[in-house]
């Protein structure tokens, strides 16, 4: 286990929490519903008795110069005293940009009543600039969120709500939901509406509502082929179908998660321990891509492949109807 | 032209009204208690399943008068105006027809405005994935900064087809297909409202042929209504759909695994002289071997996947007899069927041949059922003097019977194989002795290959796939001792036909390795 | 009763006066089924009744239905091809009339028959109309083949499968056109497939026999080894080519099943005593089996301008070498 630096949003977190406002932030977003959520807890910070949004004011940064925004902050508030800016889009911080030292000076100084945040969706940080707001930590990076800290923002965010989950949940609910923040959240709101009044999230619930990522109905779909449960195999081509997606992307997808176990066979065979990193997918599903491994032969990997093949050329072909295409083609891969 | 059709009549108008979707119904209900609602709802799933329904009680329920409440009254001014269609805060955009971005826009203008008649302003977009790029882009504006007054309720049967920035501000909520129990409920429940009444045989016609969806079978229920007089029976349904019943191909089936070729062409002339259609015959056919694989891919029952609790048992039957090679096979001869019928003027000889080739006749062989089938007809004529098929009848048997059932021996050994494994070993290490059409010789060279075939149930197994096969007893008697001369005869027809050569191999090969494996 | 004399099709039928019954009717209908199915027919008995003076039931007698039977009601319009396809300016001609002309009746009504050759730009203008049909006006689209259609167009009707008939509702067809039938209907059904436009070419069983024996003659002679060409450049030259060809291709089904048929003489088209000897001799099951698409294909390639005799005789010496094939295996016991 790696050892983290802790998130920088979480670090945020803290500085908020004990009431450290910086005068310049500088989000660098890849993550940009953290980002938002960062920026709005801040802005709570900032004007605990008003109403947030008359307080703060956004802007492009693609339409203002850099000076424009500096001006911006000079000009006193309707409320008076503070005011808060805050920059999307901001192009500043980006190569190849300089700053005049007088400009770089403004930004460094302490103000009061002014703070400026940046959400600049290209850092260099060679720039000079980037280096000393980088230096003063006020450089704040959200990244997307993985592994054990996806886990814990999913399981903080489900605690804001009134509701506990337990590990073995937490990892099946963050497998099936996936990585994008602003859907998990959505997801997480839906959760415990669905909910109500009950405290602890339970499986059925969670198979009840959330949304399941097409990768993880495929993985599924395979799991179940793999380990000869044909009937739960064609459940899982039903839902699919029934949401919508269309028969050759299934396919698509059935193809890749063959070619996927076909690779891990082999890197298994020459024995490789780290079958996450070697095929760069999640823990979660090299445990199990290694147990179907070990499940299947070779021979017939093989003749999955000519099945998948043919069943693509009779969608193609318009020779067989895709649903029943795919029918046949899960039968046949889940005989032996 | 202001008719209204059965399942707008009938459509939800509060959420307890709203069958199959609980979990939908508990998340908004829930969420409307709690005062949670989400800014923007995304409705997803399959046509007929409820999702405008949802979004238009939903409207109803956050702007009634009652006040913000978990069901619409459905009497207060607003519910009915909205119901209506008259409110004009609650908007009802198609994109399918309407993809443009100005009506986009122009939504964007208007949801600035603070609602006029009601509470909150609820814009319903349907099959929202036909909005243009364009269209997207400025609607993702007004979902990035949701005004307050505004509930969003977008709905589409295809999310994948839906930029990950829209779905992403919006909370998602899957619309399943409805249970078959469900749909049939509700279809008696509608029978009985309009006072008419219905078979139960059709009434799972109906619910089957809906496909989990409610408005399509509310629309097959009004059909069905319009045609039939007095209670509706089955073969109304069947009427209305142009289809078979399911014991046409049950039938039909029969007759294959009977190798029953009459049977199977006369099946085909009642189809002609009803005047059915042939395309959707074919259709249904490929449907219920399809029926034929999952049932046996699933171990029996398969509601969820379409097949009627009452069928299963009998279709598992078939299936079974059948083999999944041999479904496999019937298949895509009716693929190819399918794509030839769609052009032909004479869809019914199309599948004559077709039946044919599922019969597997080899070019010569023909069964000896339909030889004496044949000398007994009429059809013989009077005048001529050497009656056609005699010649095949008056042929020594012993070489014509030996030599077709040369050539089923690996049908043969196959079906062996289904019924047991063991048989079907005993047999790979025997030879085939004599065959007068009556009584077949297997010869052992071990004792205790010829005793295991003796006792126990071995022989039965084989006198039983002998006369599914052959259509009549044919006694089976074991001896001890080799008779390779036999086998080379069979060599020596030196004939090209492949499935000689293939029985060869099965004889001679697997022989090996069977002894290998025992 | 108009309604009268379209047979079988009870479904359809129904369907129909029930929409104009409780007034239901949509704004345009498609038709689609084989040439001959009766398409045409119920267009005109639809329509017909449709401006009917007397309760809208299709009486006949109103002067609106004799009109329409004499095909000079004035608000009922007929569009053909012009030539291979139906053209911009016949679509364009048929909108003036939806849009201005005045109506008398009650609806105006425009067949498109053969729809399917609807060129791609006059589909797209029909589109247009089909969308935003003027107040009274109805469209029933006749096709063939459904594939050829917009499917946009399609989606703005209602469609319906002509079906071909049964037996009972063959035999009362042929009847009322004043062709006695009795027996012979099984075996016109054969003939026909359910077809009564078809039906109607072959109720002379007389002329059918004849068609038959010939077919049987040409079977003969391919097997006998008789020239291709000579028997290539005769079947060319007869008037009723078709007709042969189909007569042969039944013949030979008739030599398949003629084992299984055994006491059901009724499937075949034609009398079994008529393949003996070394018809069935020669025309083994496998020959039978794949000389049958040979004569389909003909039959299809036939419906495009190609030169008739060179395709028959392609045709022919892939059915002596279909059969030469069949034979050689041994097949003689």
């Amino acid at each position: 286990m790696r050892k983290q630096q802790e998130p920088d949003y979480l670090r945020l977190q803290r500085e908020l929490q004990v009431g450290k406002i910086r005068p310049v932030y500088l989000f660098y977003p890849e993550e940009d519903y953290l980002a938002e959520q960062a920026a709005a807890e801040l802005v709570k910070k900032f004007f605990p008795h008003a109403e947030a949004k008359a307080a703060s004011a956004v802007v492009d940064g693609r339409e203002h110069a850099l000076t424009e925004v500096v001006a911006m902050t000079d000009t006193v508030s309707l409320f008076g005293g503070s005011r808060l800016l805050l920059v999307k889009n901001a192009p500043y911080f980006a190569k190849g940009q300089r700053l005049t030292k007088e400009l770089l000076q403004r930004l460094l100084v302490k103000n009061h009543e002014a703070c400026l945040v940046f959400f600049a969706p290209e850092i260099s940080f060679t720039a000079k600039v980037v280096k000393e707001l980088n230096a003063r930590g006020a450089v704040f990076r959200f990244e997307p969120l993985k592994g054990y800290a996806l886990q814990n923002w999913v399981k903080q965010q489900l605690a804001a709500q009134g509701k506990n989950i337990s590990g073995e949940n937490l990892t099946f609910f963050v497998e099936r939901i996936g990585g994008d923040l602003r859907n998990a959240a959505n997801e997480i709101a839906k959760l415990a509406a669905f909910l109500g009044e009950k405290k602890e999230v339970t499986k059925e619930s969670i198979m009840a509502v959330c949304t399941r990522t097409i990768q993880a109905d495929i993985f599924a779909l395979v799991d179940a082929v793999v380990y000869g449960r044909t009937k739960e195999a064609l459940f899982f081509l039903r839902d699919l179908l029934a949401a919508g997606e269309p028969a050759l992307l299934i396919l698509a997808m059935l193809i890749r998660q063959f070619r996927l176990l076909g690779e891990a066979k082999e890197l298994l065979a020459a024995g490789e321990n780290d079958l996450a990193g070697a095929l760069k997918i999640h823990p979660y599903a090299a445990k199990k891509v290694s147990a179907q491994a070990a499940k299947t032969s070779m021979s017939y990997l093989k003749r999955a492949v000519e099945l998948l093949a043919q069943c693509e050329l009779d969608i193609k072909r318009g020779r067989i109807e895709p649903v029943l295409a795919l029918e046949t083609l899960i039968v046949a891969l889940g005989a032996k | 032209m202001t008719y209204q059709a059965l399942y707008r009549q009938w459509r939800p108008q509060t959420f307890a009204e709203l069958v199959g979707q609980e979990h939908v119904t508990k998340t908004l209900q829930n969420a409307l208690r709690q005062g949670k609602l989400a800014h923007a709802y995304l409705f997803c799933g399959s046509r007929g399943t409820g999702k405008t329904s949802a979004a238009k009680i939903l409207a109803k329920a956050v702007n009634c008068e009652q006040g913000e409440s978990v069901e619409p009254c459905n009497q207060c001014a607003a519910c009915q105006g909205i119901q209506a269609g008259r409110v004009m805060d609650v908007l009802e955009i198609d994109a399918a027809s309407t993809r443009g971005i100005d009506e986009i826009r122009d939504l964007r203008e208007k949801a600035r405005y603070a609602p006029v008649e009601v509470r909150k302003k609820v814009y319903i977009i349907d099959e929202v994935h036909m909005l243009t790029a364009e269209a997207f882009n400025a609607l993702l504006k007004t979902l990035e900064e949701p005004p307050n007054q505004v509930l969003f309720i977008l709905a589409t049967t295809e999310p994948h087809k839906l930029p990950a920035t829209i779905t992403s501000r919006c909370q998602r909520l899957d619309f399943r297909l409805i249970d078959f129990d469900v749909i049939k409920k509700r279809l008696a429940e509608v029978i009985a409202a309009v006072g008419r009444a219905c078979e139960e045989d059709a009434l799972n016609l109906i619910a089957e042929e809906a496909a989990g969806s409610l408005r399509d079978a509310l629309s097959l229920l009004e059909q069905v209504l319009a045609y039939a007089q007095g209670t509706v029976s089955s073969e109304d349904v069947l009427a209305v759909l142009g289809t078979v019943g399911r014991d046409v191909f049950y039938e039909l089936t029969a007759a294959i695994l009977n190798r029953d070729l009459a049977k199977a062409l006369l099946l085909l002339q009642d189809v002609a002289v009803s005047g059915k259609d042939f395309q959707h015959f074919t259709q249904q056919a490929i449907l219920y071997f399809r029926d034929l694989m999952v049932v046996l891919a699933c171990g029996e029952r398969a509601e969820r996947l379409g097949i009627a609790a009452d069928w299963a048992p009998k279709l598992y039957q078939q299936a079974q007899a059948l083999g999944l090679g041999e479904i496999g096979r019937i298949l895509s001869i009716l693929h190819e069927l399918l794509s030839e019928i769609r052009w032909s003027n004479r869809p019914r000889l199309l599948w004559e041949l077709a039946v044919f080739k599922i019969f597997a006749f080899e070019d010569l062989a023909e069964p000896p059922t339909y030889t004496q089938t044949a000398a007994t007809t009429e059809i013989v004529p009077e005048k001529q003097v050497d009656v056609p098929q005699a010649p095949e009848v008056a042929v020594p048997q012993q070489i014509t019977a030996r030599e077709q059932l040369v050539r089923q021996w690996p049908r043969i050994l196959d079906e062996v194989k289904k019924e047991s494994i063991k048989c079907h070993a005993l047999l790979l290490s025997g030879e085939l002795g004599n065959f007068d059409g009556k009584n077949l010789e297997i010869c052992f060279e071990g004792q205790f290959h010829y005793d295991m075939m003796e006792g126990e149930q071995n022989k039965k197994y084989l006198e039983n796939v002998l006369e599914r096969i052959f259509g009549k007893k044919i006694r089976v008697c074991c001896s001890l001792g080799s008779k390779p001369e036999k086998v080379k005869n069979v060599e020596q027809e030196n004939n090209p036909e492949e499935l000689i050569q293939t029985a060869l191999e099965i004889f001679r090969g697997q022989l090996i390795d069977e002894s290998e494996k025992e | 009763m108009l309604w009268k004399t379209i047979y079988g099709r009870k479904e359809l039928v129904r369907t129909l006066q029930e929409a104009i019954h409780a007034d239901k009717v949509a704004h345009a209908y498609l038709f689609y089924g084989p040439e001959g199915i009766g398409k045409k027919t119920i267009a005109q008995v639809f329509a017909t009744a449709l401006n009917c003076l007397d309760g809208q039931k299709g009486c006949g007698v109103c002067l609106s239905c004799r009109r329409a039977a004499a095909q000079i009601h004035p608000d009922i319009h007929y569009i053909e091809p012009d030539g291979k396809t139906i053209k911009i300016d016949q679509v364009r001609r048929l909108k003036k009339y939806a849009y201005l002309k005045p109506r008398e009746s009650r609806y105006q009504i425009f067949i498109l028959q053969q729809a399917d050759t609807l060129t791609t730009e006059a589909a797209n203008s029909l589109l247009k109309v089909l969308e935003e049909p003027p107040v009274g006006s109805i469209f029933l689209l006749l096709a063939e083949n459904l594939s050829a259609l917009l499917p946009t167009i399609r989606s703005r009707c209602q469609e319906f499968a002509v079906s071909r008939l049964d037996r009972e509702s063959m035999a009362e067809f042929l009847r009322a056109q004043g062709r006695m039938t009795g027996e012979q209907i099984a075996e016109i059904m054969v003939w026909a497939e359910g077809i009564p436009g078809k039906a109607l070419e072959l109720t002379d069983s007389q002329a059918r026999q004849q068609l038959y024996q010939e077919a049987v003659a040409y079977l003969k002679a391919l097997a006998a080894g008789k020239g291709v060409s000579s028997l290539a450049a005769k079947l060319a030259e007869t008037e009723d080519l078709t007709a042969v060809l189909d007569a042969m291709i039944l013949a030979l089904r008739d030599l398949l099943i003629l084992p299984a048929a055994g006491k059901h003489p009724e499937v075949l088209a034609g009398k079994g005593s008529l393949l003996c000897g070394q018809l069935t001799e020669k025309w083994h099951r496998s020959a039978c089996l794949a000389a049958i698409p040979v004569l389909l294909k003909l039959q299809r390639d036939l419906q495009s301008p190609i030169n008739v005799r060179l395709a028959l005789e392609n045709a022919f010496w892939d059915l002596k070498e279909v059969y030469n094939r069949a034979n050689s295996c041994g097949n003689s016991l």
